[in-house]
């Protein structure tokens, strides 16, 4: 029986050098001397935050969800109000707006789930994003299409992290707690029967299982993830507004998990490096710059069908 | 203990389960044989929950279970196990019983049942066949059923292997008082094994009472049987 307490311990263990010299990594480059890089691997930690939420919502249990912008939306616009129009502190706006996410997540996916159609969920929640999407842009006391301006700085302790790179480091500490939790939750009870519902739902529910309870499970840890990235997106860029949040930033957290590796846990960082930062990357090449990246994109998809943690851990990490 | 009363469904213009009435008490085994397509796997389905009766009662202890969902109904005490094998594949043989019950002392006792605690580690994909259904009833006996609904346990089995089946099922009975429904195709091993037997044929009762009976039945012998086979 100790095979039980190995479990997730197990899984740390063995991937402790990928994710230790990723985290290393990162932390070294935000002793960057140029401001915009670190403001780059930001926004990279950011996507990768929320883009592992959408990993557990979809990768877990074999749905697609097609609104995850929606929900950074909406973690990132509630803690944006509560501290600009309340003045709540950033860390409780943060915990809140999470936790706001998670329990519009229940309310949009359980009468998809009820169905148990695969593409009921997909055209509900991606009418759920054109909802959200229209609403704040025609609420006037959420700023409407101008949004929420002059969030100001995150804050911890009494502490503003006004500098890029206490952002940064902030940013990642978020996302190394956000990973640790992740796999916890994979290797936990709750985790597998995520798990066994995608591999065999009907054998899921004859073990005593609710499928409904469990995939509401993983939508939910995924919203939160996608809320905590829309409130680190908002006080990162001082502003939010509907805009930012469109059908083309749900298509970037698509990418960013298809090119890393659906269904690893370190493939949404890598993914988010790619997609974030090649780019970037490829500013010298001028106006060759986006015909360069949409080919890398397709070369990688070609030769790492899995995606690039799953193509070379198969399966794995 | 668990009553099935006059059950029928249908798939369209097709007559799956015709006024069907089962009865089984606690420790009993009652075994169902029939044609393919006699609607054994479909009552089967009916009891777990996986459809529900256009007519007819299930009830679990005097409980009606028929509006139930397929996992209240396991809740409820009903365990079952399917034609082809099922298992989670992709998990350890540990993580699929763990999926039934996050209870260590369970688990073990379903590992000891089956004889798999060498195997706890070992990726349910890579299972034999009989590995594989021990590892199905070991999930299913993980549940602490009051009934265990086993359909075609012995197929693909050699006679060692239904033989081991037919005394675990015994062990279980009387240690645990599970009470059994098996849908058998080898006549024998349902014969050898059950207190009552029914025929199933197209939907229908064909007859059903103590396995010597049931086996000199005439409308048995002719419809189902054949001559030969006595």
């Amino acid at each position: 029986m100790g095979g039980f307490k190995l479990e997730w311990g197990s899984l740390l263990k063995r991937n402790w050098p990928y994710l230790a010299v990723i985290l290393i990594g990162l932390l070294v480059l935000s002793m960057h001397k140029v401001n915009y890089v670190i403001y780059i691997f930001t926004l990279i930690g950011i996507y990768a935050i929320g883009a592992l939420g959408l990993d557990v919502m979809c990768s877990w249990t074999g749905m697609l969800i097609f609104c995850p912008s929606a929900f950074a939306l909406i973690g990132g616009y509630t803690s944006a109000l509560l501290v600009t129009k309340a003045g709540v502190p950033f860390l409780a706006a943060l915990i809140i707006g999470a936790g706001v996410a998670g329990l519009v997540a229940i309310g949009v996916t359980y009468g998809a789930l009820l169905m148990k159609k695969p593409f009921d969920i997909v055209v509900i929640t991606y009418s759920f994003e054109m909802v959200v999407y229209y609403l704040l842009n025609n609420w006037n006391w959420a700023g409407g299409a101008l949004g929420v301006r002059n969030i100001g700085y995150p804050s911890l302790f009494g502490y503003s992290l006004e500098t890029l790179t206490a952002q940064y480091v902030l940013t990642l500490a978020i996302l190394s707690i956000a990973l640790v939790l992740v796999l916890s939750f994979y290797r936990s009870r709750s985790g597998l029967l995520i798990r066994a519902s995608k591999e065999d739902w009907e054998l899921t529910e004859v073990l005593g299982n609710s499928v409904t309870k469990a995939r509401l499970m993983a939508f939910v840890a995924g919203a939160v993830l996608l809320g905590v990235a829309g409130t680190l997106y908002g006080f990162i860029l001082h502003t939010l507004t509907p805009s930012s949040f469109t059908w083309d930033m749900t298509v970037i957290f698509f990418m960013i998990i298809v090119l890393g590796g659906m269904g690893t846990i370190l493939g949404p960082i890598v993914g988010a490096l790619l997609t974030i930062g090649l780019p970037e990357v490829l500013h010298g090449v001028g106006e060759w710059r986006l015909f360069i990246f949409g080919f890398l994109l397709v070369f990688i998809i070609i030769v790492f069908p899995k995606g690039i943690v799953g193509s070379i851990s198969r399966g794995r990490v | 203990m668990l009553e099935i009363r006059n059950i029928s469904k249908n798939f369209g213009g097709l007559k799956a389960l015709r006024e069907v009435t089962i009865t089984l008490n606690p420790k009993e085994i009652v075994g169902i044989i029939g044609p393919n397509g006699a609607g054994k796997t479909t009552l089967f389905n009916v009891i777990s929950g996986f459809c529900r009766p256009d007519r007819g009662t299930v009830s679990l202890n005097g409980e009606r279970i028929d509006h139930l969902s397929s996992n209240q109904i396991a809740l409820k005490g009903i365990g079952r196990t399917f034609q082809v094998t099922k298992i989670f594949k992709s998990f350890s043989v540990m993580d699929n019983l763990r999926v039934v019950c996050p209870n260590a002392g369970v688990i073990q006792e379903a590992l000891e049942y089956a004889q798999l605690s060498n195997l706890v580690d070992r990726q349910a994909g890579l299972l034999s066949l009989f590995e594989e259904k021990r590892l199905e009833m070991a999930m299913a006996l993980a549940l602490r059923p009051k009934v265990l609904l086993m359909d075609e346990l012995s197929s693909g089995l050699t006679s060692y292997e239904k033989h081991y089946f037919e005394e675990l099922i015994r062990k279980i009975k009387q240690a645990l008082g599970t009470a059994f429904v098996l849908i058998e195709h080898d006549v024998k091993m349902a014969v050898g094994l059950s207190d009552q037997i029914t025929v199933l044929y197209y939907g229908m009762v064909l007859a059903s009472g103590e396995p010597a009976v049931v086996m000199r039945d005439e409308k048995v012998i002719n419809d189902y049987l054949g001559r030969k086979a006595l």
